[in-house]
């Protein structure tokens, strides 16, 4: 069986007001990356562009992004990536800039991924509570929202995966 | 490099590339469908490097290229350009179509490694 | 070595324009080229098929092959725009007129069918709009089985923006779809200005996706391959019989296939290019 093999881009949107990244949508991000792929390789790159790319899928809260290309042309595409200054949506320009943190071959190691940089972000951000109780309320809120129990164990088998 | 020999006052030296050569020469006659018409050779730059925008973006438009030698009368160019540079120039000289609105073409005569080479071409041989 | 060829020259009507267009494809070096005609059979009007024009009547006297002092050979080639499966009429006379047959299906479901069961050379792809399907694996293979060959004009790129777009999109997903094999890069040439030379379509076929090797077959090797396979296509079970005939002159090896120019039906015309040297070389 052969599969046609494609390159998953997980990218974070950094915006200055964190409210506006709620705004975006696929599209709005699928014309921003075509757009600047065309100014920067022209005619060929948006050919390359029109050719099973999409964007798979975005976390308006966090701002995370996993965006497919094909695999022979995945290079050249994220080449282009860098220049995005601004989004357009329907209400207005978002001036942001994409920051890729992790290129896989399937969408599930792009999502072992985010996980796992997740519970990074989590830990660093867990000392900068003022107090104890802060802390606990994040800590309740996380197992509240989580959907299968025990998934604060599988975090933690995560975790101790890492060295 | 390694010189042949050292005793004879003229020294010839043969120079062997190791990877590829560092710039490609390339010999290019501009077809115009009004064989009238006049392009300098700033126009000419100015046109390759439209059809290196509009097929590459910025990025081909940024690569390095020369034009060395360019005869009016013939509209004949000698290109200079960078080994990683040849595709992307060579391509979007094929798909340059009109020159201010009316069709052209570009006819790539000869590409080398070698200037040199440009000055013989064994298709105008005439044999006795 | 490699004998470069074109087997996609728009006829136009006007004989000035193709004689021009003629002698261009002859200096850059294409020893031989083909006049397409398009036609789009349908149903409701009853449309005639073209005839193809005899070459004396398109030309007046065939240029000679840069660096190869013979002259052009000319063919005649009708591609049928497919809309509907039941528009091709397989045993249809006027076809046999025709040295090449193409076929441009434009749904997923003609598109199968010409790679399994049509009975032609060509599949040609629209290279002026996004492709309203996508190249499925396993009835391009059975295409490569039959050798059938895929084309991709490029003059559609050179004459507007989109178009090249998506005649880079397009070539680059059928390229995938056949591995790099029997893809055929023609012209599609309006004007003179349009035919581009062989060394720049190999160059060019490198945006493609295809590699340098796969690239110089594509306009050379793949074309007399495809020849060979109209010439058994019109043969009872595609068998091709060669007869060793006397006194050949060298000149005719290149001269046109005897079918279109007339009469000479019996002696060495008839026998395909790849047969002739062979019988040459036992004399």
């Amino acid at each position: 069986m052969v599969r046609v093999k494609s390159r998953y881009l997980l990218c974070e949107i950094n915006v200055t007001d964190r409210n506006s990244l709620l705004l975006l949508n696929d599209k709005a991000i699928a014309a921003a990356v075509k757009e600047v792929v065309a100014r920067i390789h022209g005619d060929y790159g948006a050919a390359m562009c029109s050719l099973r790319f999409s964007v798979k899928y975005l976390n308006t809260q966090t701002g995370m992004v996993f965006l497919r290309f094909p695999k022979m042309s995945y290079k050249l595409l994220w080449s282009a990536l860098p220049f995005i200054t601004s989004i357009d949506t329907r209400w207005k320009k978002i001036p942001c800039f994409l920051n890729c943190l992790h290129v896989g071959g399937t969408i599930r190691t792009c999502q072992k991924f985010l996980i796992r940089y997740n519970t990074q972000q989590l830990h660093r951000m867990l000392p900068n509570c003022q107090n104890e109780e802060e802390k606990e309320k994040i800590r309740k809120a996380i197992l509240s929202c989580s959907i299968i129990q025990g998934a604060f164990e599988d975090e933690r088998d995560d975790n101790e995966d890492e060295p | 490099m390694n010189p042949e020999s050292k005793d004879e006052p003229v020294v010839y030296q043969s120079v062997v590339l190791k990877n590829a050569a560092p710039y490609q020469y390339m010999k290019v006659c501009l077809v115009l469908e009004d064989k009238s018409t006049k392009v300098s050779a700033v126009d000419l730059k100015q046109f390759i490097i439209t059809g290196l925008k509009s097929l590459h973006g910025e990025v081909g438009a940024a690569s390095h290229f020369d034009v060395l030698k360019y005869d009016e009368d013939t509209l004949t160019a000698f290109l200079r350009v960078s080994t990683i540079g040849l595709v992307k120039l060579w391509s979007s000289l094929t798909l340059l179509g009109f020159y201010n609105k009316q069709s052209c073409a570009f006819r790539v005569l000869q590409v080398s490694p070698f200037l040199l080479s440009l000055t013989g071409n064994s298709r105008e041989l005439e044999l006795d | 070595m490699s004998v470069f060829m074109d087997l996609n020259l728009t006829f136009s009507a006007d004989r000035s324009n193709m004689q021009q267009i003629i002698d261009t494809a002859a200096y850059l070096g294409f020893s031989t080229v083909a006049v397409n005609y398009t036609f789009e059979p349908s149903i409701k009007k009853k449309e005639t098929v073209p005839s193809p024009k005899p070459v004396e009547d398109l030309i007046d006297q065939l240029p000679i092959v840069q660096g190869r002092s013979r002259p052009i050979r000319v063919l005649n080639r009708l591609t049928l725009v497919l809309s509907e499966l039941s528009h091709f009429r397989p045993n249809l006379t006027e076809y046999a007129n025709f040295d090449l047959l193409a076929v441009q299906p434009t749904t997923e479901k003609l598109f199968h069918a010409a790679c399994t069961q049509l009975e032609v050379d060509v599949i040609s792809v629209a290279m002026t709009e996004k492709l309203p399907f996508f190249f499925k694996r396993a009835p391009v293979n059975v295409a490569l089985e039959r050798g059938l060959a895929f084309e991709v004009s490029y003059t559609a790129a050179i004459r507007d923006a989109t178009m090249r777009r998506y005649t880079i999109a397009n070539a680059v997903s059928l390229v995938q779809a056949c591995k790099g094999k029997n893809v055929l890069v023609s012209s599609a040439a309006m004007k003179p200005q349009e035919l581009r030379g062989p060394y720049d379509i190999i160059n060019l076929c490198s945006l493609m996706g295809l590699s340098d090797e796969e690239a110089k077959r594509s306009v050379s090797s793949i074309c007399r391959s495809l020849l060979l396979h109209a010439e058994t296509r019109k043969a009872a079970s595609g068998v091709i019989s060669t007869k060793k005939s006397c006194g050949e002159k060298p000149q005719q090896q290149e001269a046109p296939i005897s079918r279109n120019t007339g009469e000479g039906d019996s002696g060495e015309g008839c026998a395909p290019a790849a047969k002739r040297l062979k019988s040459q070389l036992t004399d």
